[in-house]
């Protein structure tokens, strides 16, 4: 199966359309930590969220802006290629669990998100191991072919063009919505 | 007791009603610093207005400068009241209720010692909610950057001198994960290079 140049130009066109009316501007990185921290805060509350309060601090930090640097991030729990459970992470009462990271470039006025991963992975009854987010990083070359916004479904391997969804959007998704259904469809 | 920004967050949302003041003892060159910080992180976790007020000119008349939509008052640079100035604020406590969530005083250690000898009875109406300010402790340590930087270079295989040369030459990656290898590597400006 090769690259068919319709298929790639269709794609930069999702592309094109999804950056336009993806909302990836924040005032500052440190808003969005914080937004971000309120969300999981609010998820705890609502018990959906196992993590603690003080894990949910202990696991969501970003760079410090000190650095004299413009670009930033914001961590939620360790890097986890190999989805290994004992690493930290957020963890929902039923099982599924997440983490994330986020690259910010601080502009003039705000803050920009010019990256990101998402990963959910879900119980072992559950037929599909993971969903993650992925945005990635402005690439002059195009490498991405249009694919800058993507899902990969369960598989690191397959690529899907995803909707444009902000973080604290993705976050919601996370806590609120994946929702392991009581009787599954098949 | 000692407290971060965000450990004090959920303590404030606590107090949803009712008038609850707080003091957040801060030093001198924090204290412009903590401001903005709290300010911006209240009104994320409350969702409600805040209004900030600088009372070193006005002094006790900042009560006049109170708007009537604010939810939850932030004062500070107290540095030049005197001890009149604070008698004043014990003798007119009663103004600060606006029957909204009340406030905070951010306050340096001097000032908390006159305000405990001068206003014994806003010290009493605040209670125990006297917190020394913990600033930074949302940032990265160097050993939590360091075990991150571990991760990428064992699950890339490559070097931090390989990915900066990559990058230097436009043949990184564009893929998150290299975000964050350069910024953890101090090199953010090669991102999207």
């Amino acid at each position: 199966m090769g690259t068919d140049n319709n298929w790639i130009k269709m794609c930069m066109e999702i592309e094109s359309r999804s950056i336009q009316s993806a909302q990836l501007e924040v005032p500052k990185a440190k808003t969005l930590y914080r937004q971000l921290l309120k969300i999981l805060n609010d998820g705890y509350d609502a018990k959906i969220l196992l993590t603690s309060q003080a894990d949910i601090r202990k696991f969501l930090k970003l760079t410090d802006s000190n650095l004299q640097s413009n670009e930033s991030e914001i961590v939620g729990g360790s890097r986890n290629f190999k989805r290994l459970k004992d690493l930290p992470h957020f963890e929902r009462r039923d099982g599924c669990w997440f983490d994330f990271a986020l690259i910010l470039r601080q502009n003039n006025k705000s803050a920009e998100v010019v990256g990101f991963n998402f990963e959910i992975r879900f119980p072992e009854s559950v037929p599909v191991k993971f969903l993650r987010f992925d945005l990635n990083l402005p690439d002059h070359n195009n490498e991405d072919h249009g694919m800058r916004f993507h899902i990969h479904p369960g598989n690191d391997d397959f690529m899907i063009n995803a909707p444009p969804m902000s973080p604290v959007e993705i976050l919601h998704l996370f806590l609120y919505g994946l929702v392991i259904p009581e009787k599954p469809r098949n | 007791m000692k407290i971060t920004v965000d450990e004090l967050l959920p303590r404030i949302r606590v107090q949803t009603e009712g008038n609850t003041w707080s003091v957040i003892i801060v030093d001198d060159q924090d204290l412009v610093n903590a401001v903005e910080e709290l300010a911006a992180s209240i009104e994320i976790f409350l969702e409600c207005k805040i209004q900030s007020i600088d009372v070193s000119s006005a002094k006790i008349q900042f009560i006049l400068e109170i708007e009537s939509d604010t939810d939850y008052l932030l004062l500070w640079n107290f540095s030049n009241w005197t001890n009149t100035d604070w008698q004043e604020l014990d003798y007119m406590r009663s103004s600060l209720d606006k029957g909204k969530r009340g406030g905070m005083l951010i306050l340096s250690q001097s000032a908390v010692e006159k305000m405990s000898s001068y206003a014994p009875n806003f010290s009493s109406w605040v209670g125990g909610r006297i917190f020394q300010m913990i600033l930074g402790a949302e940032f990265l340590t160097t050993e939590e950057s360091q075990s991150r930087l571990e991760t990428l270079r064992e699950w890339a295989g490559q070097s931090d001198m390989e990915i900066i040369e990559l990058a230097e030459a436009h043949q990184l990656s564009s893929e998150p994960e290299y975000g964050e290898w350069l910024i953890l590597l101090g090199r953010g400006d090669l991102i999207g290079h």
